[in-house]
């Protein structure tokens, strides 16, 4: 049961992935991207990380998806027909980088040992997570968010009126 | 727990005994898993047919008409005679649309409501999936209602739709923080992000606890939903319906449908948050569900009739300016009241002064200000001066 879901929602997940480089359309591709990183949330349930699922969706799907297709719409003329052309003059310099990119990602995926946790998840993963942030990893965490501080100032000062 | 309470589950146990006879056990979970799936359609897709009758009525009571009285006693079959008109329309595509985008928005618009419906407890036990993530999953789902949106107002090549996705855009993503901070103070308080933690850990429900969370959450949601008075994006008199526009039959029902689902899930969750859930004397847990749900339900409809329209930049600085900074306060003295006073009987009567003397605070303030401000507008919004 849990491996024909699985199955399937890679499979969506793939799909889309491939629609996200492949579609001519920049907001299609746009719309695949959405499916995809939602295939990604519901792989992480799978895994049984629930909380990471829900933030995947709420994250990249529900805030950063968004931001990408209205920076689309804002950036061309969002009535007319956009092609993508960005890679076509480099298709050489591309086809390289892109293949060398995945020998790469391929030799450490398959060299790497993959350890499994035999023992069941815990139920209370998310108030241990809790406590992780606001104790043993107290430090990464504010920093995280005073970078996150610092972007927001820069980007009002940026589209402030001078 | 009584006889009639436990009903819908000795029903559900009894088939699932019936079904584990002839089935292995993934089958039974199987069509378990279906059932389920129809029954949230069912209580998704049921209230809408009472809806649209009961918008009607309402709406006509607020303007001093009769609404819909021949079609069936009390006009209750004008929701049929909706459903036929919409079918025998011409679904029409625009020669400037995006064909693919097109067809598949409508189906889009529907998918976020019915997922939030999968965490409502509706009942004692009665709840699709009692995820431990439950009231984060239906903020993170309602989050993708926006994609729909932008879908289909991109996809119909239209330049009303344009502007209308614009707005709607800015509407979401400014009211999805007051929200996400008033569902984080009903966390806070109740320990748990599960739904059904946070029906049991409302002893007193928790919109007589900290009324700021509730109100700000019942606005942001009416918000989320594009209804009245945050439904600009819907402004017939300067964009034409923005959206839908190009919409027409049965895509354009999608639509309708839900936006009618959505009206019901702002009833239910904020039942489930703020109403004590299924929670209540007498009668069985699911009634007081559906009773809580359509009584938050008829003030949606009755907020409709009597609040004007707000503008956009009304509506952006009344989220920023206002909700989110006073929800962040009332977060952090909600949290020093429970600190302090423990979470029974005191801390809650603790926490509703608060929230009332905050209000009463901000409240002054803003008249105030308004008083003493030589600004048209400040004076409008705030003193209700013409």
């Amino acid at each position: 049961m849990a491996k024909a879901i699985f199955i399937l929602v890679s499979l969506v997940t793939l799909v889309s992935a491939i629609g996200v480089v492949a579609l001519p359309k920049v907001l299609h591709a746009a719309l695949a991207l959405v499916f995809a990183l939602i295939g990604v949330g519901a792989l992480y349930a799978l895994l049984g990380a629930g909380y990471l699922a829900v933030v995947q969706v709420m994250i990249y799907v529900g805030a950063i998806s968004v931001l990408i297709i209205l920076a689309i719409m804002v950036s061309q003329r969002s009535m007319e027909d956009s092609q993508l052309q960005a890679f076509v003059p480099h298709r050489a310099v591309t086809a390289v980088v892109a293949g060398l990119l995945f020998v790469v990602l391929a030799g450490v995926s398959i060299g790497a040992a993959w350890p499994v946790v035999e023992t069941a998840v815990p139920p209370d993963t998310i108030a241990r997570l809790g406590e992780a942030f606001a104790g043993r990893y107290l430090l990464p965490f504010e920093v995280a968010s005073v970078v996150l501080l610092v972007s927001l100032v820069g980007a009002v000062y940026v589209a402030r009126e001078p | 727990m009584g006889f009639l309470d436990a009903l819908p589950l000795t029903v559900m146990d009894w088939l699932r005994g019936l079904l584990g006879q002839g089935l292995p056990a993934w089958g039974v979970e199987l069509v378990v898993g279906l059932i389920k799936v129809v029954l949230i359609l069912v209580v998704a897709i049921l209230p809408v047919i009472v809806l649209t009758w009961l918008e009607r009525k309402v709406l006509a009571r607020g303007q001093d008409r009769f609404g819909p009285n021949l079609a069936g006693p009390y006009g209750l079959v004008v929701a049929f005679a909706d459903a036929i008109k919409i079918l025998t329309k011409e679904d029409i595509i625009p020669q400037a649309a995006d064909r693919q985008v097109f067809r598949f928005a409508p189906a889009l618009v529907l998918i976020p409501t019915l997922l939030v419906f999968t965490v409502v407890p509706m009942g004692r036990g009665m709840i699709a999936a009692d995820l431990n993530v439950g009231i984060l999953f239906a903020v993170a789902i309602g989050s993708l209602a926006v994609i729909a949106i932008i879908a289909a107002t991109w996809s119909s090549g239209n330049k009303y739709s344009l502007l209308s996705m614009f707005r709607s855009v800015a509407q979401l993503v400014s009211y999805e923080l007051p929200m996400a901070f008033s569902v984080l103070t009903v966390v806070l308080v109740s320990g748990g992000l599960s739904t059904v933690r946070i029906v049991e850990a409302q002893v007193i429900p928790f919109a007589l606890v900290m009324p700021i969370a509730a109100v700000t959450y019942f606005l942001a949601s009416l918000a989320e939903a594009n209804r009245s008075p945050f439904d600009l994006l819907l402004g017939e008199s300067e964009i034409v319906a923005g959206h839908n526009l190009e919409y027409s039959g049965m895509r354009f029902a999608m639509f309708y449908i839900g936006e009618y689902a959505h009206i019901f899930v702002i009833g239910a969750l904020t039942t489930t948050l703020f109403l004590g859930g299924y929670q209540g004397p007498i009668l069985p847990g699911y009634m007081w569900f559906l009773i809580k749900t359509m009584a938050v339900v008829y003030v949606v409809l009755w907020i409709r009739c009597t609040w004007p329209r707000m503008r956009i930049d009304q509506l952006l600085d009344f989220s920023w300016k206002l909700l989110v900074p006073l929800n962040l306060a009332n977060l952090m003295l909600v949290a020093l009241v429970f600190k302090l006073a423990g979470t029974g009987l005191l801390g809650s009567l603790l926490s509703l002064v608060v929230n009332v003397g905050l209000l009463v605070a901000v409240g002054t303030f803003l008249v105030r200000r308004a008083r003493s401000s030589t600004s048209r507008r400040t004076r409008a919004l705030v003193l209700g001066e013409v």
